[in-house]
């Protein structure tokens, strides 16, 4: 149980990175990722690498990352867009309640071992011998999606692709 | 566009589709659905103008998010059931989401206000494949898990979308915004069928895709956009005026034409199982449905609409100069085949 509530931490913290506007607020929700992830990794058994990640990631990393987004300028910035991340956060919230409230929560969390949180068992004759058609089919997905978004930025001068 | 590549995008469209009616496995299926919403969007892209653009992102959006519903409905049933398998039983948070996801997908009320924009907004060809060959893969993905499914809502939404397709229909010009309407009405009848007897509600499925693919492309003959634009038909081309009011006509399900197959085979699956009291929502929602086709077939031949002085008079027309016979034929005389059909579904 508190391993799923560590990863809706995650998620929420990443959500943050990528939804905010301003770079503060993003790197709010790194440290938050950051966080979690120490919270995750103690609670398998490696404490040693959260110490670590704490250390560098934010220690290092967040600060340089802060700093220089500091120095940068942009010409009308924006503050914060923090209404649109509120309400996001609170269906967020439901969505989560909702889930865990649904949950048969007795037979998942019976030792902290890495193998049962990322445990794919049963999972081995999803595919009724192979996989290959399961890889075939994403690298024909990401193809077709290349061609898309090729197609549609076609002729734009204002869009991310510039060739 | 180039040829290849619109050609590309076509077979990815029906790849995306086949391999979401044949996958046993909750991924799969997602996936086909993802390939069949990606591929579409270069072609609604394809004219050049702000109402596609405009169409095009909204129907990404709408079905982008239907997908994500799924797959994240689905990931919740397999936390909780252990199978991939799209024949076990789904709990009920699951279950609400992914019918909600479902009939965001095909169109049918209350999830229906993108559909009647999207397909205005499109050509005539692109609303050709939105309304037919996009609904194919939702619906027999609902066909055959309908034994998992909450019945509740599959009654709600269906009343509510054959009510709501008829009496929005009433209000309008736009050729494409009725046939719009005209199909959230007939999905509500495909989908409460589909509750009782699943075979008839695929019969009533391939009934609808080819009368409803032999309207649009009599609207693509003449490029009918508008009620005002059918009337054309009168002078250029008698022969595509008459198949047009027989084709219509046979749409709102009057007897000795093919779509009364789709009201007798839905009305009697009902009625065998004793749920009688359902169809008077259907009878009247068919009934007011009836009445906008009856009007755009009046305005294709018994009145004069202002038109130039000078036009010009098709004489070289017959009834075989015409690319649209064979589904013209069938929609007005193909109840003969309806034996056939109850022998092969």
């Amino acid at each position: 149980m508190s391993i799923f509530l560590i990863n809706i931490t995650l998620l929420f913290g990443s959500s943050l990175v990528f939804y905010s506007i301003s770079p503060y607020f993003s790197a709010l929700g790194l440290v938050i990722v950051s966080i979690s992830s120490c919270f995750l990794l103690s609670k398998i058994g490696i404490s040693f690498l959260a110490l670590i990640l704490l250390l560098v990631y934010m220690g290092g990393m967040l600060i340089v990352f802060i700093y220089s987004s500091a120095i940068t300028n942009d010409r009308f910035p924006t503050i914060s867009n923090i209404n649109e991340i509120t309400i996001l956060s609170i269906i967020f919230l439901f969505w989560n309640v909702i889930l865990i409230n649904n949950n048969n929560w007795q037979n998942i969390s019976i030792n902290n071992n890495l193998s049962n949180s990322v445990s794919i068992e049963g999972s081995s004759y999803i595919f009724h011998y192979s996989m290959a058609p399961f890889f075939i089919l994403s690298g024909y997905i990401l193809l077709i999606s290349l061609l898309a978004v090729l197609n549609i930025s076609r002729g734009n001068d204002d869009s991310s692709l510039r060739a | 566009m180039n040829r290849n590549i619109y050609f590309i995008f076509l077979s990815s469209i029906t790849l995306g589709t086949i391999l979401a009616l044949s996958s046993n496995h909750w991924f799969l299926i997602w996936i086909g659905l993802e390939i069949n919403t990606i591929s579409i969007i270069p072609l609604i892209l394809n004219d050049n103008n702000s109402r596609s653009t405009e169409a095009s992102i909204k129907y990404f959006i709408i079905q982008a998010i239907a997908a994500a519903m799924i797959l994240n409905a689905t990931l919740i049933n397999i936390w909780n059931n252990g199978s991939w398998l799209i024949n076990t039983p789904i709990n009920n948070i699951s279950n609400i989401i992914l019918l909600v996801a479902l009939f965001f997908k095909i169109g049918i009320a209350p999830f229906h206000f993108w559909f009647p924009e999207v397909i205005n907004g499109s050509s005539l060809i692109n609303g050709l494949i939105i309304s037919t060959w996009q609904k194919i893969a939702p619906t027999t993905i609902i066909i055959l898990i309908i034994n998992n499914l909450n019945n509740n809502i599959i009654l709600f939404c269906s009343i509510l979308s054959i009510i709501i397709g008829a009496w929005n229909g009433l209000n309008q010009t736009q050729t494409r915004k009725i046939m719009a309407f005209s199909s959230i009405n007939h999905m509500g009848w495909i989908i409460i069928t589909s509750l009782y007897n699943q075979n008839i509600s695929l019969i009533m499925f391939f009934i609808y895709i080819l009368i409803n693919s032999s309207i649009f492309i009599n609207f693509i003959i003449n490029n009918t956009i508008n009620i005002a634009n059918s009337n054309k038909n009168n002078l250029i081309n008698p022969w595509n005026a008459i198949s047009t009011i027989l084709v219509l006509l046979s749409l709102g399900g009057l007897p000795p034409l093919t779509g009364f197959i789709n009201k007798i085979l839905s009305i009697n699956t009902i009625i065998i199982n004793n749920s009688i009291l359902l169809t008077i929502p259907l009878i009247i929602g068919s009934l007011i449905s009836l009445f906008f086709y009856l009007r755009i077939s009046f305005n294709i031949s018994m009145i004069n609409f202002p038109q130039n002085s000078l036009f010009i008079v098709n004489l070289r027309n017959s009834i075989n100069n015409n690319i649209n016979s064979i589904l013209n034929i069938f929609s007005t005389s193909g109840i003969i085949i309806l034996p056939l059909l109850l022998f092969i579904f």
